[in-house]
């Protein structure tokens, strides 16, 4: 019983995290048609915001509010000096994303070397949950996770920037013909999924060890639940449940090595039957 | 004048389609651009707009130069545009479809009154889903949405096409009713030549990317033979 329930916060522990960093993906990709590739590296970027706070005798909780904020100004950048010229050019957009991936990973590895860092972790403790013992931080994860779907939902379906953005979404040219300046819609976007990134990667810091590689390690399950899922916000979901259940379910009972074959392989055979991913297209929005 | 096209070349890519339109529309007027398919009408309708660069020439509203803006900055200016085909956003309500027509407005999030004067039946739906609505109730969320911005002027493109002629009708009763009421300057262009004499006060034809006459609706209700000329009916 008990290992059932750990199974079953593990599952839902490593979904969430992958919701967390898909999330800023899927609006980017939604709005701009653009695959962001340096969004693991965006990933990374929060969590050396945090290894830089606690070197300077920052504490975790300042780290934590100033990745996001910190990354999502180099979006900001990013999409100023080489984004917004290749919109609308779709496998440019794979390229330019890349070499700022690669650049990125570069200048990290220049600036902090190829060695890892480890976070200080608060919450160090075990929360009693229906019997069985679990670790506190895990939990704060999860809040962490739902809160940004929760705030993700009221930013696009409750204010005038979420209902410019799905305009824009449905009908570019229309939504400029009615006024919405699609130009600064486009750089608040790509800032707003750059900063969740960097949120992701702060919050998931304490969990992994810090180093140039661990952008990827989150990057390709955030990838395989989009492509599974479907795209739009509920595939996304559905593919995260999907992809980080089976991933740290095999990986406890079993091996980390054999979990990647089980989800590469759900993955193959689900693209293979719904060619445009489980709720293709219904789950769009 | 409200709008002044002078010389304005525009087109696809390399190819141009208006060659030269010189074009006036007087304010608080309806005005009608007629012409054959494929002769630049559409075209000339998305260069206002900013939606096609212009190559050459200039385009004044009210007072100043709008070629080389942005569509979102010509919209703000006070061009509203109602598109061929509607382009309503399907899945969106009524009223989310509305709100969108206000967002870069000083009224942003709020929809003013006339629209709902002049389409009541948006206030009745407005909580449906635009999709779901007929080809007509669309039309008029279509043109409500253009004046939920609070425009000076309207540019409307096939307002009749694909809907049943009774409906037809009550949308031109209505766009008289507005242009009159709200001293609202509209650029017609309409293949129903009944919508036109009834709407405008005068009629731009073009031809091959050229206004080629210009004509008081008087004078072509008096002799039909003016517009079959250029029609070719």
């Amino acid at each position: 019983m008990d290992l059932i329930l750990t199974l079953g916060l593990d599952a839902l522990n490593f979904a969430l995290a992958i919701v967390l960093v898909a999330m800023g993906l899927v609006i980017i990709f939604g709005l701009m048609n653009v695959i962001n590739m340096a969004h693991g590296e965006l990933f990374l970027l929060g969590a050396y915001t945090l290894v830089v706070v606690q070197q300077a005798g920052g504490g975790f909780w300042l780290g934590l509010i100033l990745a996001p904020i910190v990354v999502g100004l180099v979006g900001l950048v990013l999409e100023e000096l080489i984004i917004r010229h290749v919109y609308r050019r779709f496998l440019d957009t794979i390229l330019a994303t890349w070499g700022i991936s690669i650049a990125i990973k570069q200048a990290v590895i220049l600036g902090f070397g190829p060695a890892s860092y480890t976070v200080d972790a608060p919450l160090q403790f075990g929360v009693d949950f229906l019997g069985t013992t679990y670790p506190a931080y895990r939990l704060f994860i999860m809040g962490v996770a739902v809160l940004v779907i929760l705030l993700t939902l009221f930013v696009f379906f409750r204010t005038r920037f979420g209902l410019a953005a799905r305009g824009v979404i449905a009908n570019r040219s229309m939504a400029a013909c009615l006024g919405i300046n699609t130009r600064r819609l486009d750089r608040a976007t790509f800032a707003f999924g750059a900063a969740l990134a960097g949120l992701a990667g702060a919050v998931m810091a304490p969990q992994m060890s810090v180093d140039p590689q661990m952008g990827l390690g989150f990057l390709i399950p955030a990838f395989l639940a989009i492509l599974t899922g479907g795209g739009g916000l509920t595939g996304t979901l559905l593919g995260a449940s999907l992809v980080g259940g089976i991933d740290s379910t095999f990986a406890k009972l079993w091996s980390p090595v054999l979990a990647q074959v089980v989800v590469f392989a759900m993955a193959i055979v689900v693209i293979r039957l719904f060619p445009n991913g489980l709720l293709g297209g219904r789950g769009r929005r | 004048m409200m709008l002044s096209l002078d010389e304005v070349e525009s087109g696809y890519g390399s190819s141009l389609v208006l060659k030269g339109v010189t074009l006036n529309v007087a304010a608080g007027q309806v005005t009608a651009l007629l012409g054959r398919n494929g002769m630049g009408k559409s075209t000339l309708m998305k260069t206002i707009m900013g939606l096609l660069p212009v190559k050459r020439g200039v385009i004044g509203f009210d007072g100043a130069p709008i070629n080389g803006l942005r569509p979102d900055q010509i919209s703000n200016r006070g061009i509203a545009f109602v598109p061929q085909g509607r382009e309503i956003f399907m899945e969106f309500t009524v009223e989310e479809n509305l709100l969108l027509g206000t967002l870069g407005k000083p009224n942003a999030g709020w929809i003013p009154d006339l629209v709902f004067t002049h389409f009541p039946i948006l206030h009745e739906r407005r909580k449906q889903i635009a999709g779901t609505m007929s080809g007509g109730q669309q039309q008029q969320l279509a043109i409500g949405r253009a004046l939920a911005g609070q425009p000076k002027m309207l540019l409307l493109d096939e307002p009749s096409e694909g809907i049943q002629p009774s409906i037809v009708e009550q949308i031109a009763q209505t766009l008289r009713a507005i242009a009159e009421k709200e001293k609202l300057t509209i650029l017609l262009v309409e293949q129903n030549v009944e919508m036109v004499l009834d709407m405008a006060s005068t009629c731009a034809f073009i031809e091959n990317g050229r206004i080629v006459a210009t004509h008081g609706s008087e004078a072509l209700r008096a002799d039909e033979r003016l517009i079959h000329r250029y029609l070719g009916l």
